[in-house]
């Protein structure tokens, strides 16, 4: 546990009378590719919402990089290095792709032509360069889904986290997003991607944690996990 | 670099404009027109800086406004400081009252901000009425004129010399604005604007930002206020003067130029006090035409006029580019 970035410890949420996240313990390290599966109201984005600071937790704590950053300020948890996407995209939608990313830029101090460079760059690279001078607000869902994950990319984060980034999107657009949270994480990045699409998602994530009614029902490898007759009944049925 | 060039020629052309048609008019009624249009303008321009670029929704401005009036008035009519230094002074106070009012209300949203600074807006009046023994409250307080500045008159009979002055104020004012939301700090007031949510998960101290935002507004609202006072020459807090009213007259300027683009106030400026000038010839039949112009503008161009103006620049240099 010693090279745990992020580590999550018996966290719980109610809604009310609704339990939405009951007890959840799991943890990252360095670099992993960690999976959040379940089927819907798992209580998945609840986790990514206790984690960056917009819900506050009932009760357990989040630690990150052995600093408790449990019930913290999103701002306070983004300055410590945890960026993410939303299920559906927060793009800022009457800026242009430019500015989307040059404002985020501005969190690792690269300003003015500098930051123009860069983020021309990196439109270039995810193919939105020809839309730079557009406003958000004119893309579609799933280029919206990719201007997101690179602007939550380019502040340089030490944990990533992905909510349903392949909802919507092209076959084009996935591609470019697995190869780029894969290269993430190759740069010592540690990413945490909740995905339905069954696809994909093995092309990024090694292990995974497998949500139910707000609990853990298992974690492990992916393949194993695949296997496992409880995973098999919660997504199917008996 | 082309459309930058475009926008300095734009800008010294209607800085030309302004400096130039009352000098060359030499008409008193002409020039209270061009003093109505700038302040209505640079008023319309801060509650647009709030609005358009924060969504602040400021409902108390003219109380704003009264406070920075009052204040240069009071220190001159009983403590004899020049009004020239009352117009900085009108302008801390009111930097005062901004961010007292920001850090009550500033981690409140839309309809509440609003409220809340409208109420505070309600107290400085209700204060400035009931303080009679100090600010004359409805009896009225003179207020003293400018004094001769390197032998130029800005005595109320001088009104284009006071006209000047305000012209300055606008200049500076709106220089200021403009350079203000094309900085890194406009930029993250944009998003912000565009969503707050997603500004915080980036590390954006939104309560900040919007305080900062608030405090630079109610600066210039009170030093605008501070001219205002000099320029009528008696301040009484009236509803009419500084209440709701005031300030729905300039968010229709605001709205009718277009959010969230400063410069879209002075073509609403004109439009407004223009046409209630032009409308002045039918009588009683100018509200109703008044109010219907307000409704097609808003109708045909939901940007404000200043949207009107980019679709027209944009169609022409469609229609200029050669075709491929």
């Amino acid at each position: 546990m010693v090279d745990s970035v992020l580590r999550v410890d018996g966290i719980q949420k109610s809604f009310g009378g609704l339990r939405a996240v009951n007890d959840v313990s799991f943890s990252a390290s360095r670099g992993e590719l960690l999976g959040l599966i379940g089927p819907n109201g798992a209580g998945k984005t609840t986790i990514f919402n206790m984690v960056s600071g917009i819900y506050r937790t009932d009760s357990g704590q989040i630690f990150f990089d052995g600093t408790d950053i449990t019930n913290r300020h999103p701002t306070r948890i983004a300055r410590w290095g945890i960026a993410r996407t939303f299920q559906v995209p927060r793009t800022f939608n009457n800026m242009t792709l430019e500015e989307n990313i040059r404002v985020a830029l501005l969190q690792v101090n690269i300003v003015d032509a500098e930051a123009t460079r860069q983020a021309c760059a990196v439109l270039d690279e995810v193919g939105l360069y020809a839309k730079r001078h557009q406003n958000a607000s004119e893309l579609s869902g799933g280029e919206r889904q990719l201007l997101q994950f690179v602007r939550a990319a380019v502040t340089r984060p030490r944990l990533m986290m992905l909510d349903e980034p392949f909802a919507g999107s092209s076959p084009g657009a996935i591609d470019c997003m697995v190869e780029r949270t894969v290269a993430l994480s190759r740069s010592g990045v540690t990413c945490l991607v909740i995905s339905h699409d069954i696809v994909s998602l093995p092309r990024v994530c090694e292990r995974v944690v497998v949500l139910l009614d707000g609990a853990v029902l298992t974690q492990g490898k992916l393949e194993d996990v695949r296997e496992d007759p409880k995973v098999i009944e919660a997504y199917l049925g008996e | 670099m082309l459309a930058s060039r475009w926008k300095y020629a734009g800008f010294s052309l209607v800085l030309l404009f302004l400096a130039a048609v009352p000098a060359v008019a030499n008409n008193n009624y002409l020039t209270a027109v061009f003093v109505s249009v700038l302040l209505f303008f640079i008023l319309a321009a801060l509650f647009d800086f709030m609005l358009g670029y924060l969504n602040i929704f400021n409902f108390g401005i003219g109380g704003f406004m009264a406070l920075g009036a009052y204040t240069s008035a009071l220190l001159a009519y009983h403590y004899g400081i020049s009004p020239w230094f009352g117009l900085l002074a009108g302008g801390c106070a009111t930097l005062l009252l901004g961010l007292f009012a920001g850090i009550i209300t500033l981690r409140l949203r839309g309809i509440y901000v609003g409220l809340t600074t409208l109420f505070l807006a309600e107290f400085v009046l209700f204060a400035l009425s009931n303080l009679r023994e100090y600010t004359r409250g409805a009896a009225g307080l003179q207020v003293s004129s400018l004094p001769d500045l390197f032998g130029i008159s800005f005595s109320r009979s001088n009104p284009l010399a006071l006209y000047y002055v305000l012209f300055v104020i606008c200049v500076v004012i709106y220089v200021t604005l403009h350079c203000v939301v094309n900085s890194r700090i406009g930029l993250v007031f944009k998003a912000i604007r565009d969503d707050q949510l997603g500004a915080s998960v980036l590390g954006f101290n939104v309560v900040r930002y919007k305080l900062l935002n608030f405090t630079i507004a109610s600066f210039f609202i009170g030093v605008v206020g501070a001219f205002y006072g000099n320029y009528i020459g008696i301040l009484v807090p009236t509803p009419q003067e500084f209440g709701v009213a005031r300030t729905t007259e300039i968010l229709t300027i605001a709205y009718v130029g277009g959010r969230g683009t400063l410069w879209g106030s002075l073509l609403g400026a004109f439009a407004l006090i223009g046409l209630q000038e032009v409308f002045s010839v039918v009588d009683q039949w100018r509200l109703v035409l008044y109010g219907a112009f307000l409704v097609f503008v808003l109708m045909v161009f939901p940007r404000g006029l200043a949207g009107g103006c980019k679709q027209l620049a944009a169609w022409i240099t469609r229609q200029v580019q050669p075709r491929r």
